[in-house]
């Protein structure tokens, strides 16, 4: 259970970190692309958190990040979403037993078939918040969502990249 | 209460994500200038919107008392024009002949009310005592007779139309000087009915009707219209004629009031005479 907790704060610490100093310093990408590696970190939280305290963690990464790229707003509003819209997500594609049990919906765990689809729509969500929320209004709809949807992909990539390079071993550890 | 309590518990957590994204948006208007003053010129704008259907809405409801602003204002522009003034001279028109004596005086008038639609219909004229109307006294136009004038104010008199069901006069055939008596059905405010013209009588179509000298109200002469249509119903005595009224009562605006100045005399001596035992 510590050992959950431990490993869980390292990855949020890693992530964020990430984000902050490596992602976001790439810049001049086409269609203004901007990849969101950390909402991994929500992604993998684990199936049996509460949704209060999913919430709470979700504002508080959001807090995090915005406060390194000083948008302060921003990304809590989109990760509270995101994490929001997990829990029914979860709920609504897993089996009853599993949701009182503390696992990781990631593909070391729950599979490849699985997790592309929940990974897709939940950082989807989460980007078509962020950037909407970014320009605050609707007046460039299709760009946005244009830059949304790209940036979306490129984040899904490095995500996917990111749980083959770093849970190789417990995925096969698995099989 | 223990509702509500229960509905907040059964939805505490939709609550929760409600609380925690408008934290987020508040730290994101008053963090960030940009969304600071788009936040507040999209709230400016829905107030606006919000303002101005307000407005509209008692716009509506004030219409009323717009209207009588803007009627009372109208008014009284209307009363300082021109058409609200009436020459003060008054303009009756008297010829002063030393072979003929005068018998007929004409005073102008405006028709201020004037219906033919009812059964009896009424004008109000712009004519009262202070110009010497008296009840009794002819009303006629450019084209023909009206009517006659019943009630008199200072400065105003209503006079029955021709138009009235109540009122009947006796007018002539010109050609032949045959009389009958004219009335009308209350219909139509083109038309009235030429009575009790005998069937030897020779009449056409196209014959011009007018006013005989048996009435001391009208001059003699004076036209009322033309036969548009006779007939003899089988067994009666009498012709059934059409006329068709030269005056058009629906565009009646300039009248005379004729006096007759032998008027009273005239009265006097026929009472006199048929009070002779």
């Amino acid at each position: 259970m510590i050992r959950d907790i431990i490993s869980h704060i390292i990855r949020f610490v890693l992530l964020v970190l990430l984000q902050v100093l490596v992602v976001n310093e790439i810049e001049n990408l086409p269609f203004f692309i901007n990849p969101q590696v950390y909402v991994l970190f929500l992604l993998l939280l684990p199936i049996n958190t509460p949704l209060w305290l999913a919430l709470i963690l979700g504002l508080v990464t959001g807090f995090t990040i915005d406060k390194f790229s000083g948008t302060l707003g921003m990304h809590m509003a989109a990760s509270v979403l995101l994490v929001y819209v997990r829990y029914f997500f979860i709920r609504a594609t897993t089996e009853l037993e599993m949701h009182n049990q503390p696992i990781e919906p990631g593909i070391a765990q729950m599979g490849f078939k699985w997790f592309l689809p929940y990974a897709a729509s939940m950082v989807l969500i989460h980007h078509i918040m962020l950037f909407f929320v970014e320009i605050f209004s609707f007046r460039e709809f299709f760009a946005t969502l244009l830059r949304a949807l790209s940036s979306s992909a490129v984040t899904l990539l490095l995500i996917l990249l990111i749980q083959f390079l770093f849970y190789r071993n417990s995925y096969r550890r698995n099989e | 209460m223990q509702n509500l309590i229960l509905f907040v518990q059964r939805y505490y957590h939709f609550f929760l994500f409600l609380i925690f994204e408008i934290v987020s948006f508040y730290y994101l208007v008053q963090s960030n200038v940009y969304h600071n003053v788009t936040g507040y010129d999209m709230f400016n704008q829905v107030t606006g919107k919000v303002y101005q259907t307000v407005d509209d809405v008692r716009s509506y409801f004030a219409l009323r008392e717009v209207n009588e602003q803007l009627i009372r204002e109208n008014a009284m522009l209307r009363s300082r024009g021109k058409s609200s003034f009436e020459a003060l001279s008054k303009d009756t028109i008297t010829i002063n002949d030393t072979l003929y004596r005068q018998v007929y005086q004409y005073i102008p008038a405006r028709v201020v009310n004037n219906s033919v639609s009812r059964r009896n219909n009424y004008l109000t004229l712009n004519r009262g005592t202070s110009d010497g109307i008296k009840p009794g006294m002819g009303v006629i136009c450019g084209d023909g007779i009206v009517g006659v004038v019943i009630n008199v104010s200072p400065h105003y008199s209503t006079a029955m139309s021709l138009l009235s069901t109540k009122w009947q006069i006796s007018p002539k055939i010109s050609d032949n000087n045959y009389f009958g008596s004219l009335v009308w059905d209350g219909h139509d405010p083109r038309y009235a009915q030429l009575k009790e013209i005998n069937k030897h009588v020779p009449i056409k179509n196209g014959q011009q009707v007018v006013t005989s000298s048996f009435s001391p109200i009208f001059p003699e002469g004076i036209m009322i219209g033309t036969i548009e249509e006779n007939s003899i119903e089988g067994g009666d005595n009498f012709y059934k004629i059409k006329v068709r009224l030269s005056t058009n009562f629906e565009t009646l605006s300039a009248v005379y009031i004729v006096n007759n100045l032998m008027k009273q005399e005239i009265e006097e001596l026929e009472s006199k005479t048929n009070n002779t035992p």
